[in-house]
């Protein structure tokens, strides 16, 4: 039963993907450019599929209670699916040649990291590149809470899956049903993309590029309709929209839920992630002024707007660019390279480790240190002013843990494959954390098409495992540990009762 | 005055007493038929017993005719509904005690006038604010404060070892003006004169500017010390708020409790305070997290008889000062006699504090000292009070055993002197031996 539901929501699944492609294909049609009928067909084709999907594992019995590995299981299988659907209309439009490049691209759309392999995007059709930066916004906020916003009935499913698919150590519901929660966040999610598109259009950006740098920045995407990124516009208002976007998306949604339900802003002001932070944007950004610096004789609006602008763009892990940060004395780039690991806030559409999980484990440390004096203290955490579960605690270390591993492990696999060592580490920094540009061979001047064919997908995995927070993923593989321990206890079970140990309670009942 | 107490528990008990001593008509409600024989026995009360939210009974009683209802139950709900009821049959004065915290916060609840709660009274809220109070003069007895905090009384016990002992209090002389209102001896109170002698094992009570304290004290060979950390054992509701009012101070709080789960729960509520799992008579946890450096050590759990234990093993231990709290009011005097410096008693201090609240609302505070040994009002004259105003202190006639401790003028406070003038709007600090409370309200009323 439990593949059956997961098999038929992934057709729900793909239709959503499906109606989507739509407006590429009216965008094709507006400007006039032969690629709409690709569009047409791929959505046709996904559609059709999709429903097909769907009606043949439809199930016709009343549901029953999913288990929580089906929950995982849709929301995993379910992006892969979706991104080998999504990747149709590059291939069909000529704008990748091979598989690897198009799953790569529409992966980097979907889980917003913004890693490209298309080189030569002022040439490549605008409804290809309004499809880049849809998957953007679509993966940004999550394909599968729109899918919980939009498909009704599914009780505990959704909570699952809903929470398989947001960030961040602790998940909460804003309403008391997980359709209008999901449904909040998406209208949120809409409001502040429109804000932010018209805010670029006031700015003297076109309606085209306002758009799709809007979802981009919004979903914290990093595609960008120029090559130059937001670095072609030269602008300073277009960068300071771009910066106050990026941060405001990297700020928990709920924030903006509650202020909008309590009408004030005082939940901004005792949220401790929030002035965490802050504190990292403002820190970071000092920092990186009095390294560079010098680099601009001392051109200081100049210098204090890029520090901004990149600093922001890492942290939030948008990644997009206003100027060579490779040229930067090595310290700040270094303070870049560290940011990758740090992330916003969780519950914004952010990656990497997230402020949450850093202010759970900078707590725990302290906590820990003043245990050596005081063996018997008995300590509790906070995050988001809530009490934070012990166990939460130890799945944000694990969680810590894993993403060290790996970045260690993918480094290593992406240096096998003959990447430079510097590529390779900031390279898997940047997927798995969501960034976009790395530093070396494929930093922010360059794409990732000269990567070889190996990395590119080891890479696209990683950026997988980093949106889906690890867990998600990683629990479809533990199943056969799962097992064999089961098998375990049976044994031990068996041998407990041949030595009759459990006889008295049996006699009892 | 027709007073009705909801609830003969330890502080119904003790305000039933105390309002039935002077005079007003009291009527006790209790549920519990054992209890109301006890009460029965001992006070000068009609007792019913029944429900104090039944309007039935209520009605028997005569409430339409009663100026005051205090609900001080164990269940806050049936307190609060009682103080709702006599709303409607228009008693004048209501006192609720609550004890939830959810209950007792400024919220809607609490400020709804339907409820009908002039005063709403937490016991542990009390207790805690109370050696909150102490820990600022860490040296005393017992503190307290009066006109806007710029007069404070202090209690202090002369050992063995102190200089001033022998002295005459007319030989007693320090830069600035204080007044030794009263010195108990041997559970005897003494208005002192002049050429009385201050004798080792005597509690002074002390009246002066409390900017000039600090100076006064010396005096009597007091130095003031500076409370840095605190130890708790016990993780009750006093200790809860006690905590989260010393860490608003800035001290080091440890609490020791028993109950893991507890001290999971105090860990969520607090922010800096040590949250220890243990057992508080422990001697090795006590020296591990060092009771011997600590400069105040309370002991709040529930047993009164553990509480002692442990703050006595305290002291031995070498914490400066130790505090416990007793719930039986009758250990009291026993244990300052042990060697524990204070016993605090929640319900003592409840009764004490709605007792203040009840009394004539001319009154700006009223405070029982000693268990009851001598109390201290705090009034504003008008122009009615024709025997005090107008007048040199000394030419008042002031009955024995009443003095007046502070005078607060104009914003400034100083300790009268004999040759000093009252005159009406000024605030003043009477001090009083209890033979001599009735005589206050008397001398105060009276004009001519």
């Amino acid at each position: 039963m439990g593949k059956r539901y997961v098999w038929s929501n992934i057709g729900s699944l793909l239709v959503i993907v499906g109606v989507s492609m739509l407006l590429p294909m009216a965008a094709g049609l507006y400007f006039r450019e032969a690629e709409y009928k690709a569009f047409g067909q791929s959505a046709l084709a996904t559609i059709f599929i999709g429903l097909l999907l769907h009606m043949a594992t439809r199930q016709r019995t009343k549901k029953k209670r999913i288990s929580l590995r089906d929950g995982y299981a849709l929301v995993t299988y379910g992006w892969i699916v979706v991104t080998l659907f999504a990747m149709v209309p590059y291939l069909l439009t000529g704008t990748f040649h091979n598989v690897t490049d198009a799953f790569f691209e529409t992966m980097s759309g979907f889980t917003t990291v913004g890693a490209s392999v298309l080189d030569d995007i002022e040439g490549t059709p605008q409804c290809v590149l309004l499809w880049r930066s849809l998957t953007h916004w679509l993966g940004g906020m999550g394909i599968l809470v729109l899918f919980v916003a939009l498909m009704a009935g599914h009780g505990t499913g959704a909570m699952q899956i809903f929470k398989a698919e947001s960030s961040g150590p602790v998940q909460s519901k804003l309403e008391p049903k997980i359709m209008e929660t999901a449904r909040v966040l998406w209208c949120i999610y809409m409001i502040t993309t429109m804000i932010v598109i018209s805010l670029y259009c006031l700015a003297g950006m076109g309606l085209f590029d306002a758009v799709n740098h809007g979802f981009s920045v919004i979903s914290t995407g990093g595609f960008s309709t120029k090559v130059l990124s937001i670095g072609h516009y030269h602008n300073a208002l277009i960068d300071w929209v771009t910066v106050f976007s990026m941060f405001v998306a990297g700020i928990n949604y709920s924030l903006y839920f509650y202020a909008l339900r309590t009408r004030s802003l005082r939940c901004f002001v005792h949220s401790l992630e929030l002035k965490v932070y802050a504190a990292v944007v403002v820190i970071a950004t000092v920092a990186v002024l009095w390294f560079i610096a010098p680099g601009y004789h001392y051109n200081l609006p100049l210098a204090f707007r890029h520090a901004a602008f990149q600093v922001v763009s890492i942290l939030t892990t948008t990644g997009f660019i206003t100027c060579d940060f490779e040229q930067w004395a090595l310290p700040a780039q270094f303070i870049l390279m560290l940011l990758m690991l740090c992330g916003a806030c969780a519950g914004s559409t952010t990656g990497g480790i997230k402020i949450d999980r850093h202010v759970i484990l900078a707590q725990k440390a302290v906590q820990e240190i003043r245990r050596f004096l005081h063996p018997r203290m008995v300590t509790r955490l906070k995050s988001n002013n809530q009490l934070v579960d012990d166990d939460v605690v130890l799945s944000v270390m694990t969680f810590f843990y894993i993403y060290l591993f790996l970045i260690v492990i993918g480094t290593y696999l992406v240096c096998m494959l003959g990447g430079g060592m510097l590529d390779s580490l900031t390279a898997v920094m940047s997927c798995l954390g969501g960034v976009g540009p790395a530093l070396g061979a494929w930093g922010p001047m360059e794409s990732y098409s000269s990567a070889p064919v190996g990395a590119k997908w080891i890479l696209s995995f990683l950026m997988l495992l980093g949106r889906l927070e690890i867990y998600t993923v990683l629990v479809l593989f533990r199943s056969p540990f799962q097992k064999r321990k089961h098998k375990k206890q049976e044994t031990m079970l068996e041998s407990l009762e041949e030595n009759a140990i459990l006889e008295p309670m049996v006699r009892e009942k | 005055m027709q007073a009705v107490i909801i609830g003969a528990g330890k502080i119904g008990y003790n305000i039933a007493e105390t309002l039935s001593r002077e005079g007003h008509d009291v009527y006790v409600i209790e549920k519990d038929e054992e209890r109301k024989q006890v009460v029965e026995e001992n006070l000068d009360v009609q007792v019913m017993l029944g429900n104090g939210a039944d309007s039935r009974l209520l009605e028997s009683i005569d409430i339409e005719h009663a100026d005051l209802l205090i609900a001080v139950t164990e269940n806050d709900e049936l307190n609060m509904m009682s103080c709702m009821l006599a709303g409607q049959y228009g008693v004048k004065k209501t006192v609720a005690r609550v004890r939830k915290p959810e209950y007792d916060r400024n919220n809607k609840l609490a400020s709804n006038p339907a409820l009908n709660i002039d005063l709403m009274i937490n016991p542990e809220r009390v207790a805690a604010a109370e050696i909150a109070k102490i820990i600022s003069v860490p040296e005393a007895v017992d503190v307290n404060y009066y006109a806007k905090g710029k007069i404070t009384l202090l209690e202090l016990q002369i050992d063995k070892d102190n200089p001033s002992a022998g002295f005459a209090l007319k030989d007693l002389r320090g830069l600035h003006h204080f007044l030794v209102a009263a010195i108990l001896r041997e559970d005897t109170l003494i208005i002192p004169r002049g050429d009385d002698q201050i004798l080792p094992g005597d509690r002074v009570f002390l009246i002066a500017r409390t900017d000039q304290m600090r100076e006064v004290e010396k005096v009597l060979g007091f130095q003031r010390r500076v409370v840095h950390s605190v130890m708790l054992v016990g993780g009750s509701r006093v200790a809860f708020y006690l905590a989260q009012l010393l860490e608003k101070r800035g001290l080091e709080v440890k609490i020791i409790e028993k109950d893991y789960k507890h001290c999971k729960h105090l860990a969520g509520q607090l922010e800096e305070a040590i949250i220890l799992n243990g057992d508080g008579s422990d001697i090795d946890l006590l020296q591990d997290e060092g009771v011997q450096d600590t400069d105040l050590f309370v002991a709040l759990t529930e047993d009164d008889k553990l509480n002692i234990l442990v703050s006595l093993m305290a002291k031995r231990l070498g914490a400066k000062k130790t505090i416990a709290q007793v719930r039986r009011s009758d250990y009291l005097p026993l244990i300052e006699a042990v060697g524990i410096d204070i016993a605090i008693s929640p319900r003592l201090l409840t009764a004490e504090a709605v007792l203040r609240f009840v009394r004539n609302s001319e009154f700006l505070s009223i405070n029982v000292l000693e268990q009851g040994s001598a109390e201290v009002y705090e009034i504003i004259l008008n122009a009615h009070m024709r025997r005090m105003i107008n007048r040199p202190i000394k030419d008042l006639g002031l009955p024995k055993g009443i003095l007046i401790g502070a005078m607060f003028r104009n914003n400034d406070a100083v300790i009268p002197s004999g040759n000093d003038v009252l005159m009406p709007g000024d605030r003043i600090i009477i001090f009083a031996a209890a033979a001599a409370v009735r005589k206050v309200e008397h001398f105060l009323r009276m004009e001519g």
